[in-house]
Protein backbone atom coordinates (compact mmCIF):
# COMPACT_ATOMS: atom_id res chain seq x y z
CA UNK A 1 0.00 0.00 0.00
CA UNK A 2 2.82 2.40 1.05
CA UNK A 3 5.08 1.78 -2.04
CA UNK A 4 1.35 2.16 -3.94
CA UNK A 5 0.66 5.68 -2.35
CA UNK A 6 4.59 6.35 -3.20
CA UNK A 7 4.22 5.80 -6.61
CA UNK A 8 0.63 7.45 -6.95
CA UNK A 9 2.54 10.41 -5.54
CA UNK A 10 5.68 10.37 -8.21
CA UNK A 11 3.13 10.13 -10.73
CA UNK A 12 1.69 13.27 -9.73
CA UNK A 13 4.46 15.15 -9.98
CA UNK A 14 5.68 13.86 -12.75
CA UNK A 15 2.49 15.14 -14.39
CA UNK A 16 2.86 18.37 -12.74
CA UNK A 17 6.56 18.78 -14.12
CA UNK A 18 5.11 17.48 -17.76
CA UNK A 19 2.31 19.88 -17.50
CA UNK A 20 4.33 23.36 -15.78
CA UNK A 21 7.12 22.33 -18.42
CA UNK A 22 4.65 22.80 -21.41
CA UNK A 23 3.42 25.65 -20.01
CA UNK A 24 6.65 27.71 -19.74
CA UNK A 25 7.83 26.64 -22.56
CA UNK A 26 4.61 28.23 -24.35
CA UNK A 27 4.20 31.06 -22.47
CA UNK A 28 8.26 31.99 -23.32
CA UNK A 29 8.25 31.18 -27.01
CA UNK A 30 6.77 34.13 -28.63
CA UNK A 31 4.85 32.39 -32.09
CA UNK A 32 7.58 32.62 -34.87
CA UNK A 33 10.54 33.38 -32.88
CA UNK A 34 13.05 32.24 -35.39
CA UNK A 35 11.59 33.78 -38.55
CA UNK A 36 12.06 37.53 -39.17
CA UNK A 37 10.35 39.52 -41.63
CA UNK A 38 11.92 42.05 -43.34
CA UNK A 39 10.46 44.56 -45.36
CA UNK A 40 12.32 46.80 -48.01
CA UNK A 41 11.02 49.96 -49.35
CA UNK A 42 12.52 51.29 -52.43
CA UNK A 43 12.30 55.00 -52.62
CA UNK A 44 13.67 57.59 -55.26
CA UNK A 45 14.77 60.28 -53.76
CA UNK A 46 15.16 63.37 -56.51
CA UNK A 47 14.72 66.99 -56.63
CA UNK A 48 12.06 66.41 -59.48
CA UNK A 49 8.52 68.47 -58.67
CA UNK A 50 6.91 65.03 -58.40
CA UNK A 51 6.38 65.91 -54.29
CA UNK A 52 5.90 63.15 -51.39
CA UNK A 53 4.57 60.02 -52.11
CA UNK A 54 1.65 59.71 -49.96
CA UNK A 55 2.32 55.65 -49.32
CA UNK A 56 6.02 56.98 -47.26
CA UNK A 57 4.24 59.24 -44.93
CA UNK A 58 4.99 57.25 -41.65
CA UNK A 59 8.60 58.04 -43.47
CA UNK A 60 7.66 61.64 -44.26
CA UNK A 61 10.11 63.12 -40.84
CA UNK A 62 12.57 60.92 -41.80
CA UNK A 63 12.87 61.27 -45.20
CA UNK A 64 12.48 64.96 -45.19
CA UNK A 65 15.94 65.00 -43.69
CA UNK A 66 17.62 64.26 -46.42
CA UNK A 67 17.40 67.51 -47.92
CA UNK A 68 15.57 66.23 -51.94
CA UNK A 69 12.17 67.78 -53.11
CA UNK A 70 10.76 64.60 -54.04
CA UNK A 71 10.44 60.82 -52.56
CA UNK A 72 8.29 57.98 -55.08
CA UNK A 73 7.79 54.65 -53.88
CA UNK A 74 9.24 52.11 -56.07
CA UNK A 75 8.37 49.05 -54.83
CA UNK A 76 8.13 47.04 -51.19
CA UNK A 77 9.32 43.36 -50.95
CA UNK A 78 8.85 41.75 -48.28
CA UNK A 79 10.68 38.84 -47.25
CA UNK A 80 10.61 36.04 -44.02
CA UNK A 81 13.74 34.70 -42.92
CA UNK A 82 14.87 32.53 -40.29
CA UNK A 83 18.72 32.70 -38.50
CA UNK A 84 21.89 32.51 -41.28
CA UNK A 85 19.45 32.60 -44.36
CA UNK A 86 19.62 35.16 -46.73
CA UNK A 87 16.91 37.12 -48.57
CA UNK A 88 17.68 38.51 -52.10
CA UNK A 89 16.01 41.81 -53.07
CA UNK A 90 16.19 42.81 -56.26
CA UNK A 91 16.75 46.78 -56.51
CA UNK A 92 16.94 49.14 -59.53
CA UNK A 93 19.71 49.60 -61.98
CA UNK A 94 20.75 45.33 -61.42
CA UNK A 95 21.47 45.90 -58.10
CA UNK A 96 21.02 43.43 -55.75
CA UNK A 97 20.22 43.93 -51.84
CA UNK A 98 21.38 41.00 -49.75
CA UNK A 99 19.81 40.20 -45.91
CA UNK A 100 21.07 38.22 -43.30
CA UNK A 101 19.58 37.57 -39.78
CA UNK A 102 22.24 36.50 -38.15
CA UNK A 103 20.88 36.20 -34.42
CA UNK A 104 19.08 37.91 -31.75
CA UNK A 105 21.11 40.09 -29.19
CA UNK A 106 18.54 41.49 -26.37
CA UNK A 107 15.46 42.95 -28.04
CA UNK A 108 17.30 43.24 -31.33
CA UNK A 109 18.10 41.21 -34.17
CA UNK A 110 21.99 40.90 -35.24
CA UNK A 111 21.25 41.92 -39.33
CA UNK A 112 24.20 42.06 -42.18
CA UNK A 113 22.86 44.12 -45.19
CA UNK A 114 24.85 43.69 -48.91
CA UNK A 115 23.93 46.24 -51.56
CA UNK A 116 26.03 44.70 -54.51
CA UNK A 117 26.05 46.68 -57.86
CA UNK A 118 27.45 44.04 -60.39
CA UNK A 119 30.10 41.42 -59.03
CA UNK A 120 30.81 44.45 -56.63
CA UNK A 121 29.48 45.09 -53.27
CA UNK A 122 29.35 49.33 -52.39
CA UNK A 123 28.07 48.51 -49.15
CA UNK A 124 28.34 45.57 -46.62
CA UNK A 125 26.68 46.76 -42.70
CA UNK A 126 26.29 44.77 -39.38
CA UNK A 127 23.75 46.68 -37.47
CA UNK A 128 21.01 45.52 -34.73
CA UNK A 129 17.61 46.46 -35.08
CA UNK A 130 14.99 46.67 -32.78
CA UNK A 131 11.44 45.12 -33.55
CA UNK A 132 10.06 47.14 -35.90
CA UNK A 133 12.61 49.28 -35.98
CA UNK A 134 13.57 50.70 -39.78
CA UNK A 135 17.03 52.04 -41.06
CA UNK A 136 17.11 53.98 -44.16
CA UNK A 137 20.08 53.19 -46.66
CA UNK A 138 20.93 55.19 -49.54
CA UNK A 139 23.03 56.93 -51.82
CA UNK A 140 23.76 54.56 -55.35
CA UNK A 141 22.13 56.76 -58.30
CA UNK A 142 19.18 55.98 -60.29
CA UNK A 143 18.00 58.00 -63.24
CA UNK A 144 17.52 61.81 -61.58
CA UNK A 145 18.02 60.93 -58.17
CA UNK A 146 19.20 58.33 -55.65
CA UNK A 147 18.29 55.06 -54.66
CA UNK A 148 16.54 55.24 -50.79
CA UNK A 149 16.48 52.01 -49.20
CA UNK A 150 13.85 51.67 -45.60
CA UNK A 151 14.16 48.66 -43.97
CA UNK A 152 12.44 47.39 -41.19
CA UNK A 153 12.60 44.58 -39.39
CA UNK A 154 9.47 42.67 -37.86
CA UNK A 155 10.00 39.58 -35.50
CA UNK B 1 11.51 54.20 31.69
CA UNK B 2 9.90 57.47 32.52
CA UNK B 3 6.80 56.98 34.84
CA UNK B 4 5.19 59.35 36.57
CA UNK B 5 2.18 60.53 34.23
CA UNK B 6 -1.19 58.40 35.15
CA UNK B 7 -2.07 58.81 30.76
CA UNK B 8 1.06 56.44 30.52
CA UNK B 9 1.02 54.31 32.90
CA UNK B 10 -2.00 51.50 31.53
CA UNK B 11 1.05 49.78 29.83
CA UNK B 12 2.66 49.49 32.73
CA UNK B 13 0.43 48.22 35.11
CA UNK B 14 -0.79 45.43 32.40
CA UNK B 15 3.15 44.60 32.02
CA UNK B 16 3.65 45.03 35.66
CA UNK B 17 1.01 42.45 36.49
CA UNK B 18 2.01 40.48 33.75
CA UNK B 19 5.47 39.88 35.69
CA UNK B 20 7.23 41.40 32.74
CA UNK B 21 8.87 44.47 34.49
CA UNK B 22 12.20 44.37 35.49
CA UNK B 23 12.99 44.60 39.22
CA UNK B 24 14.00 48.40 39.12
CA UNK B 25 10.76 49.28 36.05
CA UNK B 26 8.60 47.54 38.92
CA UNK B 27 9.65 49.12 42.15
CA UNK B 28 9.09 52.85 39.90
CA UNK B 29 5.68 51.30 39.12
CA UNK B 30 5.16 50.59 42.53
CA UNK B 31 6.50 53.61 44.29
CA UNK B 32 3.52 55.45 41.59
CA UNK B 33 1.49 53.39 43.03
CA UNK B 34 1.78 54.50 46.32
CA UNK B 35 1.23 57.76 45.51
CA UNK B 36 -1.40 57.45 42.85
CA UNK B 37 -5.23 56.19 44.08
CA UNK B 38 -5.68 56.68 40.39
CA UNK B 39 -3.48 54.06 39.10
CA UNK B 40 -4.22 52.53 42.28
CA UNK B 41 -7.75 51.65 41.26
CA UNK B 42 -7.06 50.79 37.45
CA UNK B 43 -4.83 48.32 39.08
CA UNK B 44 -7.55 46.52 40.67
CA UNK B 45 -9.70 47.06 37.62
CA UNK B 46 -6.96 45.14 35.66
CA UNK B 47 -6.59 42.09 38.50
CA UNK B 48 -10.16 41.91 38.19
CA UNK B 49 -10.22 41.83 34.51
CA UNK B 50 -7.29 39.30 34.10
CA UNK B 51 -9.11 36.57 36.92
CA UNK B 52 -12.63 36.75 35.12
CA UNK B 53 -10.52 36.03 31.71
CA UNK B 54 -8.65 33.39 33.71
CA UNK B 55 -12.03 31.89 35.33
CA UNK B 56 -13.52 31.72 32.10
CA UNK B 57 -10.99 30.11 30.22
CA UNK B 58 -10.69 27.42 32.86
CA UNK B 59 -14.40 26.88 32.81
CA UNK B 60 -14.19 26.16 28.84
CA UNK B 61 -11.42 24.11 29.30
CA UNK B 62 -12.46 22.02 32.57
CA UNK B 63 -8.32 22.02 33.07
CA UNK B 64 -6.65 23.55 36.21
CA UNK B 65 -4.24 25.90 34.85
CA UNK B 66 -1.21 23.76 35.65
CA UNK B 67 -2.32 21.89 32.78
CA UNK B 68 -2.34 24.53 30.37
CA UNK B 69 0.51 23.04 28.60
CA UNK B 70 -0.60 19.63 28.53
CA UNK B 71 -4.11 20.66 27.37
CA UNK B 72 -1.86 22.90 24.43
CA UNK B 73 0.58 19.50 23.42
CA UNK B 74 -3.02 17.39 23.52
CA UNK B 75 -5.03 19.52 21.05
CA UNK B 76 -2.28 19.47 18.83
CA UNK B 77 -2.12 16.05 18.83
CA UNK B 78 -5.23 15.82 18.25
CA UNK B 79 -5.47 17.52 15.06
CA UNK B 80 -2.43 15.97 14.13
CA UNK B 81 -3.68 12.34 14.72
CA UNK B 82 -7.37 13.02 13.54
CA UNK B 83 -7.13 14.12 9.87
CA UNK B 84 -9.84 11.91 8.77
CA UNK B 85 -11.80 10.77 11.56
CA UNK B 86 -14.34 13.87 10.38
CA UNK B 87 -15.00 11.99 7.24
CA UNK B 88 -14.96 8.53 9.19
CA UNK B 89 -11.92 7.53 7.79
CA UNK B 90 -8.04 7.12 8.72
CA UNK B 91 -5.75 9.86 8.07
CA UNK B 92 -3.62 7.71 5.63
CA UNK B 93 -6.93 6.81 3.81
CA UNK B 94 -7.86 10.65 4.38
CA UNK B 95 -4.24 11.60 2.29
CA UNK B 96 -4.87 9.08 -0.24
CA UNK B 97 -7.81 10.81 -1.13
CA UNK B 98 -5.89 14.72 -1.01
CA UNK B 99 -4.16 13.42 -3.78
CA UNK B 100 -6.29 11.75 -5.68
CA UNK B 101 -8.42 15.20 -5.81
CA UNK B 102 -5.03 17.33 -6.36
CA UNK B 103 -4.29 15.32 -9.54
CA UNK B 104 -7.39 16.61 -11.58
CA UNK B 105 -6.93 19.56 -9.64
CA UNK B 106 -3.67 20.13 -10.94
CA UNK B 107 -4.62 19.26 -14.41
CA UNK B 108 -7.79 21.37 -14.21
CA UNK B 109 -5.84 24.19 -13.30
CA UNK B 110 -2.86 23.83 -15.95
CA UNK B 111 -5.92 23.63 -18.07
CA UNK B 112 -7.32 26.73 -17.84
CA UNK B 113 -3.86 28.73 -17.63
CA UNK B 114 -3.59 27.02 -21.60
CA UNK B 115 -7.34 28.33 -22.51
CA UNK B 116 -6.06 31.84 -21.06
CA UNK B 117 -2.76 31.83 -22.53
CA UNK B 118 -4.08 31.38 -26.41
CA UNK B 119 -7.93 31.59 -25.97
CA UNK B 120 -8.03 35.19 -23.66
CA UNK B 121 -4.99 36.24 -23.16
CA UNK B 122 -3.18 38.09 -26.27
CA UNK B 123 0.35 39.51 -26.17
CA UNK B 124 -0.48 43.08 -27.06
CA UNK B 125 1.33 44.75 -29.86
CA UNK B 126 3.92 47.08 -29.55
CA UNK B 127 3.48 50.86 -29.79
CA UNK B 128 4.68 51.43 -33.18
CA UNK B 129 4.94 55.29 -32.88
CA UNK B 130 7.71 55.14 -30.10
CA UNK B 131 11.61 56.03 -30.37
CA UNK B 132 11.97 52.48 -30.03
CA UNK B 133 10.68 51.90 -33.20
CA UNK B 134 13.60 53.91 -34.64
CA UNK B 135 15.97 52.16 -32.31
CA UNK B 136 19.16 50.84 -34.73
CA UNK B 137 22.95 50.08 -33.67
CA UNK B 138 25.58 49.90 -36.79
CA UNK B 139 28.54 47.51 -35.67
CA UNK B 140 30.07 48.05 -38.99
CA UNK B 141 30.19 49.91 -42.40
CA UNK B 142 31.90 48.62 -45.34
CA UNK B 143 31.52 50.74 -48.63
CA UNK B 144 35.03 49.73 -50.53
CA UNK B 145 35.96 52.65 -52.40
CA UNK B 146 32.76 54.71 -51.83
CA UNK B 147 32.21 57.42 -49.25
CA UNK B 148 30.20 56.22 -46.77
CA UNK B 149 27.81 58.92 -44.55
CA UNK B 150 26.09 57.38 -41.05
CA UNK B 151 23.95 59.70 -39.70
CA UNK B 152 20.70 60.03 -37.43
CA UNK B 153 17.48 61.99 -38.68
CA UNK B 154 17.20 65.01 -36.08
CA UNK B 155 13.06 64.35 -35.48
CA UNK B 156 12.95 60.88 -34.67
CA UNK B 157 16.62 59.68 -34.86
CA UNK B 158 15.95 57.06 -37.46
CA UNK B 159 19.85 55.69 -38.62
CA UNK B 160 20.49 56.90 -42.21
CA UNK B 161 23.38 54.75 -43.90
CA UNK B 162 24.40 57.19 -47.24
CA UNK B 163 26.76 55.90 -49.91
CA UNK B 164 27.95 58.35 -52.35
CA UNK B 165 27.90 56.71 -55.34
CA UNK B 166 29.78 56.29 -58.83
CA UNK B 167 32.53 58.26 -56.96
CA UNK B 168 30.94 61.35 -56.60
CA UNK B 169 31.01 62.01 -53.34
CA UNK B 170 27.59 63.49 -52.57
CA UNK B 171 25.87 63.74 -49.86
CA UNK B 172 22.57 64.85 -49.03
CA UNK B 173 23.47 68.37 -47.63
CA UNK B 174 25.04 68.74 -50.87
CA UNK B 175 22.35 68.52 -53.02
Amino acid sequence: MKSRGRLRGRSMVSCFALVWGLICCLGTAPAGAAEYQIQVRTILASNSDQGFDPRLLDLKKDLIALNYMSFQLLDTTGVTLSAGQTGKVKLPGGRLLLLTPVKMVGSKIDMKIVIREGAAAILTTRMRIENHGTVIIGGPRHETGFLTLAVTANF
Amino acid sequence: MKIGKCTSMGRWLSAYLDGELSGRQSARVEAHLASCAHCRGELVGLQKTQALIREGFLATAGEPARDLEALIGAVRKGIAAGVGEETGLPARTARRWGLRALVPAVVAAAALVLVFRFAVYRTPEPVIETLVKHECIVDSVDGGDRTVLLFKTHNSRMTVIWVSGNGERRSPEEV
